[in-house]
């Protein structure tokens, strides 16, 4: 008994505290029977049950329960009481909506509509991660659809109807770095509606028809990390290294970027860290990016050269875009009033303006 | 192209819908209004490519709008007009990206309404306040002529107006229908070109800029009066080379007779930019030296905007195109 409690208690910290978790969502214990039966997983917690060997890489399962709301609150519980995980796959049975879909046929969604009641819809869509060519859409309905008359309207926006993705959908929003996938099987055809009793009745071969999906596409082992950046760098240095780089790839290719870019960072002195690397890194990278706008930067410069004295000096909109000069100067002396008469005596201010496409 | 049909009731009986249909072999659906469905959902704008569905609808208000300051040349009165919601084409930079929840496409089949509202404002014309309509605003003026084939009536409205002039914006090469159509003194058809080097890039599923030009040559040998549009100019390390042979290559095949050159450079509010950005997320357009300027909008530094404006004019003016006919587009 205590050699099973921490067998469980070390299973659910490496839940917490692991590299990758994948994650198995379906509404119903119904759905995912066949998965039940297939892997060891550990006693419910919350609906959640996870592998209690941490030698195993089985996924963990959650039930989400029916219905838009029930999935936004079990959902958002689950992200917030375990950040570690990587990779949420959906999966369950749904209400055939476009004519050529089959009872038992599977799909990946690739993207998800909120159905309200009657002809209300909400705008916001979700587009989840799929592999396949073809991007199936799923109406997620806040009400059970029976009626001829509402599925027809529906199959205007999509190929199939269930009660959560686009819940899970609308939390995942939140968490842009999670993998978000899902994979449907049809219940019952467009045109041939089942009743509530014959699905369940049917759950076991829809269970078994997604495992089998499952283990052919996705059980090929879990997603990696992300690298992360090779610089401790600010934030708004990252976004200008991604864009230079994103230039100079294009123009040299993956090679030469790699064998120039470690060029330049080895010609820079061995004593500099690796924080003060990267401002010259950004200024030699933007220079080769971007030739014509550093020329017109010294260029501005240059105009600007007359203004800069002991006595005074000058900034200016190092972007280029507007023309104003903040121009700082002290007067402590008639001599220094004068240097500065000189000094923008030698300033030519329409060059400036022509600069700046004015004159 | 197109996945379904979806017609509204009010349209059914519409020559124009009875002869698209039997164009396009596609299955046909029903709907009280296209308001139901279209835009009611966020449709990914990349649903386009494969799950592209038309709509063929009435309008029923907001025929036509005022357009923008430096929308057009400069000198009379301008408006624009919509019969379309849109666009086949695939242009990394286009704002249609943001500018409807669905990549559908919507087509107004009532022209006589659009020809009524417009003729009104026409009879306001004079030779000293010419009334420009444009069209092309939310779709391609010519990418879907073959199948619609609704120009002709226009055409002959704006024939009965000497001070009228209608624009018709374009990337298509598509000419099957225009060959057969009247050409007149008012009609202008503006080709959007840039150098292949970049169109190649940005300019998915549209006809080869060497195809518009020939387009441009056959119109213009028919009688139709041709115009370009520079617009949008893309930043490129090699920019004036690049226009240099663009405007050799325009001066080849069409000459330097068109109504006007317009020069545009790229810009975006913030919201379609993060469009482009979820939607091409390769794009040259991510490399560019933008800035985000006071009105939000992303555009390159005025400096370097001048300096591109500057040298795809000067190209062309080099080529002998007069410095009369040219005009920045959208430009402060």
């Amino acid at each position: 008994m205590v050699e099973r409690l921490k067998i469980f208690i070390h299973a659910v910290a490496e839940f917490i505290g692991g590299s990758v978790v994948r994650v198995l969502v379906f509404a119903y214990r119904g759905e995912a029977q066949a998965f039940m039966s297939g892997y060891k997983l550990s006693k419910e917690l919350n609906d959640l049950y996870i592998k209690d060997s941490h030698h195993s890489d089985d996924p963990a399962i959650f039930f989400s329960k029916e219905g838009v709301e029930s999935t936004l609150y079990k959902m958002t519980l689950l992200m917030q009481k375990f950040p570690n995980i990587n990779e949420i796959i959906n999966l369950g049975i749904v209400g055939g909506l476009n004519k050529s879909l089959k009872p038992l046929d599977i799909i990946e969604v690739q993207t998800s509509y909120c159905h309200i009641e009657g002809q209300s819809t909400r705008h916001q869509s979700f587009v989840l991660s799929s592999n396949k060519d073809y991007p199936y859409t799923c109406m997620t309905s806040h009400l059970r659809v029976f009626e001829t008359e509402q599925k027809e309207y529906l199959s205007k926006f999509a190929d199939v109807v269930d009660r959560e993705l686009w819940a899970i959908g609308y939390v995942m929003a939140k968490y842009p770095k999670v993998s978000l996938k899902s994979v449907k099987c049809i219940a019952d055809a467009s045109e041939d509606p089942l009743e509530c009793k014959e699905i369940i009745v049917n759950a076991k071969r829809y269970s078994e028809a997604l495992k089998e999906y499952y283990l052919k596409n996705f059980d090929k082992g879990s997603p990696s990390k992300n690298q992360g950046e090779m610089f401790v760098i600010t934030q708004s240095q990252s976004v200008l290294y991604r864009k230079y780089k994103a230039k100079l790839l294009i123009d040299w290719g993956e090679n030469q970027m790699s064998v120039r870019e470690q060029g330049f960072l080895n010609s820079l002195p061995s004593k500099m860290h690796s924080k003060q690397r990267i401002k010259p890194l950004l200024e030699w990278m933007e220079k080769k990016a971007y030739p014509e706008l550093v020329e017109l930067k010294e260029k501005a410069k240059a105009i600007l050269k007359p203004l800069k004295s002991d006595q005074s000096s000058f900034s200016f909109d190092e972007r280029l875009d507007h023309q104003t000069i903040d121009f700082k100067c002290q007067i402590r002396s008639k001599d220094d009033f004068n240097q500065l008469k000189e000094t923008f005596n030698h300033f030519d201010y329409d060059k400036w303006l022509q600069f700046f496409g004015k004159a | 192209m197109f996945e379904k049909i979806l017609i509204e009731n009010q349209v059914k009986n519409y020559e124009i819908v009875k002869n698209i249909q039997q164009r396009l072999s596609v299955e046909s659906e029903w709907i009280d209004s296209y308001q139901d469905y279209f835009s009611k959902v966020r449709k990914p704008y990349l649903h386009k490519r494969k799950r592209l569905n038309l709509f063929l609808a009435k309008r029923e208000k907001g025929f036509i709008k005022t357009a923008p300051d430096a929308y057009g040349k400069e000198g009379g009165e301008h408006y624009y007009f919509s019969h379309s919601f849109n666009c086949i084409f695939e242009c990394e930079y286009c704002y249609l990206q943001d500018s409807f929840r669905s990549p559908d496409i919507v087509l107004f089949v009532n022209h006589h309404d659009y020809l009524d509202a417009i003729e009104e404002k026409l009879v306001c014309g004079s030779s000293d306040n010419a009334i420009w309509m444009h069209a092309g605003e939310y779709s391609d003026s010519l990418a879907l002529s073959g199948l619609t084939r609704e120009w002709q009536q226009y055409f002959d409205l704006f024939s009965k107006y000497p001070h009228s002039r209608l624009e018709l914006r374009t990337k298509s090469a598509s000419l099957q229908y225009l060959k057969k159509c009247k050409p007149n003194k008012q009609t202008v058809l503006s080709f959007s070109i840039s150098p292949h080097e970049i169109a190649s890039s940005v300019d998915r599923k549209t006809p080869p800029v060497a195809s518009r030009l020939k387009a441009m040559r056959t119109l213009k040998n028919l009688g139709f009066s041709v115009a370009i549009h520079l617009d949008p100019v893309v930043y490129h390390d090699r920019l004036a080379e690049l226009y240099r042979e663009l405007a050799s290559q325009v001066y080849e095949q069409v000459g330097v007779g068109v109504e006007y050159v317009s020069v545009g450079v790229v810009r975006f509010p913030s919201h379609l930019y993060r469009e482009v950005a979820r939607n091409y997320p390769d794009s040259i357009i991510h490399t560019q030296p933008f800035l985000k300027s006071k009105d939000g909008m992303r555009r390159y530094p005025k400096v370097l905007r001048n300096r591109m404006l500057k040298s795809v004019r000067d190209a062309f003016l080099n080529q002998g195109f007069p410095e009369s006919i040219m005009y920045d587009c959208m430009e402060d």
